[in-house]
């Protein structure tokens, strides 16, 4: 775990940023309150970030924050859908799903010439989740199911799908991230994917 | 927020009313508002006790005005003792007197006379005090502009720029504070850590202070120092240590 953390004073140093601006960038939501994980040390007390995370996030902001506003950069980070939408062909031509994707997907719901961009979202998990081998196209349509009925009572806060499997028998489920979980030692996790991070690529994609 | 379709509402006395969804609001005596309130203005001058939520674009106050829920609004006028149970949303607040927040402050612009009270965190692009604070978490603002007047606290500072002051006094504040020896001598800041790119500050108390460029001014009393640019420090202030990073 601890070596997973980079202090405050250290991201600094890698980053180049100045506090104010982190904090510019906490008040505006750029890098979200469970980041800020404090810590006693033999200092006192010590602010420290998931090393992985925020170094990924400060990248980020640093390539934008010349295109867009720290508001719009705020809207690409937030959990939250955009009013985006995609006719089908752009589906697959800007690479958000592979055509046999969409072709499952189009005898699931019958033809959709416009995907508004929830649609955009769970078939980019699909997507993700097929291609990686990890699932069967039943159990695709049981994470759709899934995403279709609960995703939106998360209401902006970020979330996980997590697939499991015991036995042959597989089942998946949405939790709000991030949040530990365990099971007893016949289960497996097939694929877990966090759905933030999806939202936030398709955001940046779509521009 | 959508106004048309909704009335306006105007109560004097001493009344209990439902919140519901108005247009203008104006309401003047001991007033009760037993629910949400959503209205597009509203002028309180009174006393005025709220059970749920209030929403509105502008708030004004004149009186004390206790609400149970959260308050949200774009600008805010407040002249007395307003006195929030949940966290206050608003982008423009202008206060006089007392201000006093259970939960959160999330604001753009803060400016404040008087006594302010936070027991979560407080955060706004600028926010200028003149008298007391206290804010339980942290304050995250990009300009902090303060002059104290009595003992002001925060767990943690952090900013762009903070300005710390003693607030000036008159020959009146001189005196009041000859008689009421519990604030005499007590003018003074007390924090954690204050952390910012541009930090001046007098008469604090703070384990840390880290920033590009720091001056620690008179009855400063500081354990560390962390600095990049520049770093000074007047005579009449106690420095345990500094360090250039």
């Amino acid at each position: 775990m601890d070596e997973n953390l980079i202090s405050k004073k250290e991201l600094l140093e890698i980053t180049g940023i100045s506090y104010g601006a982190l904090y510019r960038w906490k008040r505006k939501n750029l890098i979200p309150e469970e980041w800020f994980i404090r810590k006693s040390t033999f200092t006192g007390q010590e602010t420290f970030f998931p090393r992985d995370k925020i170094l990924e996030r400060v990248k980020k902001i640093q390539d934008m924050k010349e295109d867009l506003s720290l508001d719009d950069l705020a809207g690409v980070f937030s959990p939250n859908l955009a009013a985006k939408s995609l006719s089908k062909e752009d589906m697959v031509g800007r690479n958000i799903v592979n055509r046999s994707t969409l072709d499952f997907l189009t005898r699931l719901y019958g033809n959709i010439d416009v995907f508004p961009f929830e649609k955009i979202v769970y078939a980019r998990i699909l997507d993700k989740a097929l291609q990686s081998g990890d699932i069967s196209l039943d159990e695709g349509k049981l994470m759709l199911e899934t995403l279709e009925e609960h995703y939106k009572k998360f209401e902006g806060k970020s979330c996980q799908l997590v697939f499991l499997r015991k036995m042959g028998i597989s089942t998946c489920f949405l939790v709000s991230s991030p949040c530990e979980f365990y099971f007893e030692p016949g289960a497996r996790i097939v694929s877990s994917i966090s759905v933030g991070e999806c939202i936030e690529d398709l955001k940046i994609k779509l521009g | 927020m959508s106004a048309n379709a909704r009335g306006d509402l105007k109560y004097s006395g001493i009344v209990t009313i439902p919140g519901g969804s108005y247009d203008h609001v104006s309401l003047d005596g001991v007033v009760t508002i037993d629910g949400d309130m959503d209205s597009t203005d509203i002028k309180m001058n009174g006393v005025f006790k709220g059970i749920g939520k209030l929403k509105s674009n502008t708030v004004s106050l004149n009186g004390t005005a206790t609400f149970e829920g959260i308050v949200e609004a774009v600008d805010m006028s407040l002249n007395g003792d307003f006195n929030i149970r949940d966290s206050l949303k608003v982008d423009d607040i202008y206060a006089e007197g007392r201000l006093s927040v259970k939960g959160n402050i999330v604001s753009k612009k803060l400016n404040m006379h008087g006594i302010m009270k936070v027991s979560g965190s407080c955060e706004a692009d600028n926010f200028d005090l003149r008298g007391t604070f206290t804010v339980g978490e942290m304050l995250n603002a990009e300009d902090i502009n303060v002059d104290i007047y009595g003992p002001c606290g925060a767990k943690e500072i952090g900013c762009g720029k903070i300005i710390v002051r003693k607030g000036e006094r008159n020959l009146i504040g001189i005196l009041a504070d000859l008689f009421s020896p519990l604030i005499y001598g007590k003018t003074h800041l007390t924090a954690e850590t204050i952390e910012g790119d541009d930090i001046n500050v007098e008469h604090t108390t703070a384990k840390v202070i880290r920033g590009n460029t720091v001056a620690i001014g008179n009855g400063c009393v500081v354990d560390l120092v962390e600095y990049r640019a520049d770093f000074k420090k007047s005579a009449g202030a106690r420095v345990m240590k500094h360090v250039k990073i």
